[in-house]
């Protein structure tokens, strides 16, 4: 009786060790990913990196559970989503696009032209911030090209028909506020 | 206007490129290494949680092979309920013959008094009963409980029976008491009764009492009657 328990274990052992992926490796796969979705929500290196580590963490606490998942990816970029969006709330990212939008615009312009174009920039920014959630999310993720409508699907808990008329609706929305901002 | 939201549109990708294009930075993987060694692990060796998510994903699953599990092991719980069901029943009925036997036994040797509970007599008797499944055997039954323990009427506790209805003369004094005048329901009352009863003695007593004598005379107007006169002669004595 013990022989069997014990070769049952060694068989749950060995399927467990040939169906989950080594933390390593998950790392090595997945932190650039997660490091951008998170940078995209909270635009600050430092927090963006603090939520990469806190994945892995979570990831590390929960490694048994890694068996029972289908697709990883979709997985960990939901868990980045979900903890960049909490970490949002504690900080003010809109404190940090001054000088994300200051980062964005070339050096060798004049001092006039680069104050106008980091304060397109930021209405650009601001824009994208007034979308809904739904359709701030499917266009953040969009634009990380790793990922397929399928999987921007999976992480948002909707079909790909409707991630795409998530992004037709705030590509709309995107435009319409621009250009009342641009006008105004 | 068209060239306006096509300026808008640039504006748009070229943020979200920016976006995309971010690298993480340098030395963020050593970092993260780093990190996860320094934080606790779960306990090494504990295969449980390997088999509790193994038998999550059979039954997460959709495929044939989950299918049958989770059938044959619904149809073994099912068992093992019916089982356990069948087996209390019949200790339960058990109990309650050995306890109903128990009791009339020795209801004719000694009957308790009916405020205190069944003594442990008729109560430890149970326990020697062979069971069906001898564990059953270690569930401390609450025996002392008065409630939890079938008695025969004999042991049941007494109580006074019901009160009669009045007879007629009880319903005439009844009556008499809220009625009557008070100083015949005075009369009523023992000591008045036998001081009346005394009263009524001594004056039967004085008149049917002889009369006193008559005080004598003072001279001898009137012949003195003696005794001796009044007796008869006797026979041949003369006057």
């Amino acid at each position: 009786m013990a022989a069997i328990g014990e070769q049952s274990l060694q068989w749950f052992a060995a399927e467990r060790a040939e169906a989950v992926p080594d933390l390593t490796t998950l790392v090595r796969d997945h932190s650039g990913l997660l490091y951008r979705v998170a940078f995209s929500v909270l635009r600050n290196p430092a927090e963006a990196e603090d939520v990469v580590q806190d994945i892995f963490l979570r990831v590390l606490q929960r490694q048994r559970e890694l068996s029972g998942i289908i697709d990883i990816r979709p997985w960990l970029v939901r868990i980045a989503l979900n903890l960049a969006l909490d970490r949002r709330r504690r900080i003010r990212p809109d404190q940090m696009d001054d000088l994300f939008a200051a980062g964005l615009v070339a050096t060798g312009i004049p001092a006039d032209e680069r104050l106008a174009e980091a304060s397109r920039v930021r209405r650009v920014l601001d824009a994208v911030e007034g979308l809904p959630k739904k359709e701030r999310e499917a266009l953040l993720l969009s634009a990380m090209d790793d990922l397929s409508t399928a999987e921007i699907a999976a992480v948002l808990g909707s079909s790909e028909s409707s991630v795409r008329s998530l992004l037709f609706r705030a590509r709309t929305r995107l435009r319409n506020r621009l250009a009342e901002r641009g006008s105004a | 206007m068209k060239l306006e939201h096509n300026h808008h549109d640039e504006a748009v990708d070229k943020v979200l490129a920016v976006l995309r294009d971010t690298a993480p930075p340098e030395g963020m993987q050593a970092r993260i290494h780093q990190r996860l060694a320094a934080a606790p692990t779960s306990t090494p060796g504990s295969h449980w949680p390997v088999v509790v998510s193994r038998w999550k994903a059979v039954f997460a699953g959709s495929t044939l092979a989950g299918a049958w599990a989770r059938g044959a092991l619904s149809g073994a719980a099912v068992a093992l309920l019916a089982v356990a069901a069948v087996l209390l029943l019949q200790h339960s009925s058990r109990t309650n013959h050995s306890q109903v036997a128990a009791n009339n036994s020795d209801a004719p040797h000694a009957i308790p008094p009916a405020a205190t509970p069944v003594s442990a007599a008729p109560i430890a008797q149970p326990h020697s009963v062979p069971c069906v499944s001898p564990h059953l055997l270690r569930a401390q039954v609450p025996v002392s409980a008065p409630g939890n323990i079938y008695r025969p009427a004999s042991f049941a506790p007494s109580h006074p029976a019901p009160e009669l209805p009045l007879t007629a003369q009880e319903r005439e004094l009844a009556r008499l008491a809220q009625t009557a005048d008070p100083r015949l329901l005075a009369a009523l009352a023992p000591e008045m009764q036998a001081k009346l009863d005394a009263q009524e003695t001594d004056n039967f007593n004085k008149f049917f009492a002889p009369p006193p004598a008559p005080p004598p005379a003072p001279d001898n107007a009137s012949p003195i009657i003696n005794d001796q006169s009044l007796t008869p002669p006797k026979e041949g004595e003369t006057l």
